[in-house]
């Protein structure tokens, strides 16, 4: 095994579980033996990639990450193919080769394109099938779970959007930010400048995000907070678009545009980019992360539970 | 034994051996100056070597010339060597002999002997010159009963700081107390601080690395080390056995983390500040790491205010925020002093940055590691050179960024991949080269790495167990060969592989077997073993977390070991109904879904979508038609380029007999089209109610 993704997706599957330090550091070491051009955000940005891919769960607030189980799922209308994601151990890997070597499976490994700053993923393994019950028993010989089609499931498993349990008030003349939605970055605040999402360090050196809604304090994470913020907004801070597929039969097929600035939450990324097993293409010049092959009443349930009303054009 | 011999023991037990150095280093320090105030304030009226000379036997040639004093201490040793033993003047005068080593009189400054034959007023080169000389092996000797004694005793009069070297072992004792005077002794303390050692040197920092540092400390600063100690730091070879660096290495082990200030009934601890960089670089902070005891303390800025500290996340004092720090600061220093605990950050103009483990900001440290990422502020005077040293690590562009305080500006990315460039920088040298230093090391170590199990680890000969292709960096000791590189010994072999200890050499580069593995050096190795995975099954710990679910998921991760319904990964709690879909991996040109009642649907045709096009390979696109199946359609018929096709969509037992109306001409129209690609009965009924329809009609 010589590629970086595959190795450090390995390695967080022998270890099973652990803390997000350690994981960064073993990351970032790697990574630095690879690519000279690995910047500093580059080991959160795989984490974020491997949560969405289902590869990991991670608790981002208490620093903990575990793997996450093998699971065989489809891909929603994709002409047969289907996803090989979670934990990927030695072992696993060792009974998969045995069952491609052995004609049982049609597998592809197929790259997700990242940038040169950022750390290579894994190859997603894509697999071919003829009917769905052939797809369960393949799961079962790997010792993987079977999940019909995690897209659409997971979709219809998407909580709303409310604020997180009531919290206290910065602490006077402490440090704290506040998240501009304009300039889609964090700046000091000397003070709680009125609602929205704010930023401050935690007595555990953790930053944390609190947003301040009707006057009072709510525990929230970063993605979260800023879909709060968006939706006390109205309409026209809408901010997630879908556009359609141009071809014939596949009108209710699409990608999902998110500006860079909006990140979804874990869960809504990951049913976002189990549509293709692919992690999201990042449009550089347009600043914004497209998801492939969504179906629109994917993409609806993921606006609904973010309080977002869905654009159907990329430029709207 | 003379009146005044006995005198001077007493004095020199009472001043370097009292109760008052238990558990520190000690150090048998007389110059004339220190014998001259001794002497008066114990009105001692003969001199040190006075009292000496008078216990030597000139007289007798079958004994030695300190025969008298060996007696002495024979009987001490025999009587359970209760107290310093009786040699104590003949030693404090061999300090003393040594304090004199410089050139004048017609002597160079390393002539030891020249010095201790004039304490005796003797003329160089007669007789009894030269049997001094000989004789100062039996001084030797005592040296060596001290230091033994010092240590038998356990730290109760004191520490032992008696060193030597291999070449010049017997004169090397009494230079190794003249090195350090009590006043350097009260600097190094500072100095040990400030390079936040840890108490007896827990780290095991190299006696190389604390020169190092030691040197670092002192450039172009006044420290009011003695001119003899800061000498001796120029000329030290940079080997680890040189008599100073056995010294400060000996100070270092002893020191219990305090301050010296014997002014001071409560001895205060003594912490380097470090300057920490927060919000990628906007913010700048104090920081400090919590003393081992001091919880809680307070500080305050001479002549200023108080800060209150207690022990915050990352074994760190919380207190330090609202003290801003200021280009002033920077530029001469800052000292905070409290009762318990002196803060102090010693001024320079170029610090070097690294990401806290636990804090995930950029904090100053003390060496480099090469291929970790650094930061440097420098100041403004400074960020030239700064920026054409970083260049010449042919590395990743480093950027340039204003610092959060005026005057200085940060380098960020600054890092060494390249081994050659990085020793070409620091053999280059340069006037800020220092802080590219890597720690120097008298063992090797393994480091980065990935590790699995590191549960293994614990109490185990074994460095630590790593991932295959994820083996560590091996960062190898100082060399003491003129060509300052060392030879790497892998499992026995060493196949002539020499390499630079300033540069981690990795192992993961050489392809090596699952297995354990020996490297290092002849004098200094690491065992590891190496895996491509331990579980057969899904190892500890995965799977623990996931998203509970009622009705729809929580937005937050849980322990999901006791939950019923939850999302890990892409596993879903069942119940959720999806459409069933079928698929044709064909060229399918034509598609119908049929039901049993005479309802026929048309499937559309789909291309390829686009995005298969372009992210996965050509094998993925073939041809193929995947439709999703409304409740009831229990057939697919469908057209291929060479044939018409039918698909049962249920098990045979469950498809429905069929009724079809009589006009369900399209109905009987598509399932006709197949009528002989199937021998089912059940599809033998659809084909006969099929032609019943076909019939009427053409009866018709």
């Amino acid at each position: 095994m010589t590629d970086t993704g595959s190795l450090l997706l390995r390695w967080v599957s022998e270890q099973g579980a652990g803390s997000l330090s350690d994981v960064k550091q073993g990351m970032w070491w790697l990574a630095a033996k690879h690519g000279p051009d690995i910047e500093p955000g580059a080991p959160g940005r795989w984490l974020r990639d491997a949560v969405s891919l289902a590869y990991m769960d991670i608790d981002w607030r208490n620093r903990r990450w575990c793997a996450a189980p093998p699971v065989l799922t489809r891909l929603p209308k994709a002409r047969g193919l289907a996803v090989l994601t979670g934990s990927r151990t030695a072992a696993f890997d060792a009974r998969l080769a045995r069952a491609v070597q052995g004609g049982l499976l049609e597998l592809l490994r197929v790259p997700s394109d990242r940038p040169a700053r950022d750390i290579p993923l894994p190859h997603s393994l894509i697999i071919q099938f003829d009917n769905e019950e052939g797809l369960a028993s393949w799961a079962a010989e790997l010792g993987a779970a079977y999940t019909p089609c995690f897209a659409l499931q997971g979709a219809r498993l998407l909580p709303p959007l409310r604020p997180g349990a009531l919290t206290s008030a910065p602490e006077f003349g402490k440090p704290l930010e506040q998240y501009d939605l304009d300039s889609r970055e964090y700046r000091p605040v000397p003070r709680p400048q009125g609602e929205g999402l704010y930023r401050l360090k935690r007595r555990d050196s953790k930053r944390v995000c609190q947003v301040l809604r009707a006057g009072e304090w709510h525990e929230t994470s970063h993605e979260q907070g800023v879909y709060l913020v968006l939706e006390s907004r109205g309409r026209a801070a809408d901010v997630l678009r879908w556009l359609p597929e141009k071809y014939c039969g596949r009108e209710r097929f699409g990608t999902l545009y998110v500006d860079y600035g909006y990140p979804l939450p874990d869960l809504q990324r990951r049913v976002a980019v189990m549509c293709c097993g692919l992690a999201p293409r990042i449009n550089t010049q347009a600043e914004n992360l497209a998801y492939d092959n969504v179906p629109y009443a994917v993409a609806a349930k993921i606006a609904e539970s973010l309080g977002q009303h869905l654009g159907e054009k990329a430029d709207d | 034994m003379g009146t005044a011999y006995k005198q001077w023991h007493e004095v020199l037990s009472a001043e370097f051996f009292g109760a008052g150095y238990a558990l520190q280093s000690t150090v048998l320090y007389i110059d004339d100056e220190a014998e001259r105030e001794l002497a008066e304030s114990y009105s001692i009226d003969m001199g040190l070597a006075q009292a000496v000379a008078d216990e030597l036997n000139w007289t007798d040639p079958e004994r030695p010339l300190f025969s008298r004093i060996q007696r002495r201490c024979e009987i001490w040793a025999r009587s359970g060597a209760m107290g310093p033993p009786p040699s104590l003047p003949v030693l404090a005068l061999s300090v003393l002999a040594a304090t004199r080593m410089a050139s004048s009189d017609g002597m160079l400054k390393t002539n030891f002997y020249g010095r201790w034959i004039q304490l005796f007023s003797e003329q160089r080169s007669t007789f009894r010159a030269n049997k001094l000389e000989h004789a100062f092996q039996d001084v030797a000797v005592m040296w060596e009963a001290l230091d033994n004694w010092l240590e038998k005793t356990g730290g109760l009069y004191g520490a032992s700081t008696v060193s030597t070297d291999e070449f010049y072992w017997k004169i090397g004792y009494p230079i190794s107390q003249a090195l350090v005077r009590g006043s350097d002794r009260h600097a190094l303390t500072r100095f040990f601080a400030a390079t936040r050692l840890r108490p007896h040197n827990l780290d095991d920092l190299s006696s190389r690395e604390l020169l190092r540092r030691l040197r670092l400390w002192t450039t172009g600063r006044d420290r009011r080390l003695s001119p003899r100690l800061m000498e001796e730091l120029a000329g030290a070879a940079d080997v680890d056995n040189t008599l100073i660096a056995d010294l400060i290495k000996r100070l270092a082990h002893d020191w219990d983390g305090t301050l010296h200030e014997p002014e001071r009934e409560r001895r205060r601890r003594g912490v380097g500040l470090r300057l920490m960089v927060a919000d990628r670089g906007r913010r700048l902070e104090w920081l400090a790491e919590v003393c081992e005891g001091i919880s809680e303390t307070s500080v305050a800025v001479a002549g200023g205010r108080m800060l209150m500290l207690c022990e915050d996340y990352g074994h760190v004092y919380r207190g330090l925020e609202s003290l801003q720090p200021s280009w002033q600061q920077l530029d001469h220093g800052l000292r905070l002093e409290g009762e318990d605990l002196v803060l102090e950050w010693g001024p320079r103009e170029v610090v070097l940055l690294r990401m806290h483990p636990h804090l995930g900001e950029w904090v100053s440290t003390e060496y480099f590691e090469p291929g970790e990422e650094h930061w440097i502020l420098a100041a403004d005077p400074t960020v030239g050179a700064v920026r054409s040293m970083v260049s010449a690590l042919v590395g990743r562009t480093v950027r340039e960024a204003p610092a959060p305080v005026p005057g200085w500006k940060l380098f960020k990315g600054v890092r060494a991949l390249n081994g050659l460039a990085f020793a070409r920088t620091l053999d280059e040298g340069g006037e800020h080269a220092h802080v590219l230093e890597p720690q120097l090391r008298q063992h090797a170590v393994l480091s980065g790495g990935l590790r699995i199990a590191p549960e293994f680890r614990i109490g185990g000969a074994v460095a630590g167990h790593f991932l295959r292709g994820g083996a560590p960096d091996l960062l190898l000791p100082a060399s003491a060969s003129p060509d300052g590189r060392v030879e790497v010994v892998l499992d026995g072999y060493r196949e002539k592989l020499r390499a630079d200890p300033r540069v981690p050499f990795p192992l993961c580069v050489i392809p090596l077997d699952e297995g354990e593995h020996r490297v290092g050096t002849d004098q200094s190795s690491q065992l590891f073993t190496l895996h491509d995975g331990l579980n057969e099954g899904l190892p500890p710990g995965s799977g623990t977390l996931g998203y509970a679910c009622q009705g729809t998921a929580q937005p937050e991760l849980r322990n999901a070991e006791n939950l019923e319904a939850v999302i890990r990964g892409a596993e879903v709690p069942g119940g959720i109904r999806l459409p069933r879909s079928v698929l044709v991996r064909s060229n399918v040109l034509e598609a119908v879904l049929i039901d049993p009642g005479g309802g026929v649907r048309q499937v559309r045709q789909q291309t390829v979508p686009e995005w298969m096009v372009s992210r996965l390979p050509e094998d993925a696109c073939g041809p193929g038609l995947e439709v999703d199946v409304p409740d009831g359609y229990v057939w697919l018929v469908y057209r291929t380029p060479t044939r018409w096709s039918v698909r049962t969509l249920a098990v045979a037992s469950d498809i429905p007999v069929p009724t079809p109306e009589p006009d369900d001409f399209a109905w009987a129209y598509a399932v006709l089209r197949a009528a002989d690609r199937c021998r089912t009965a059940v599809w033998l009924e659809y084909v006969a109610a099929a032609e019943a329809i076909a019939g009427r009609r053409e009866a018709r």
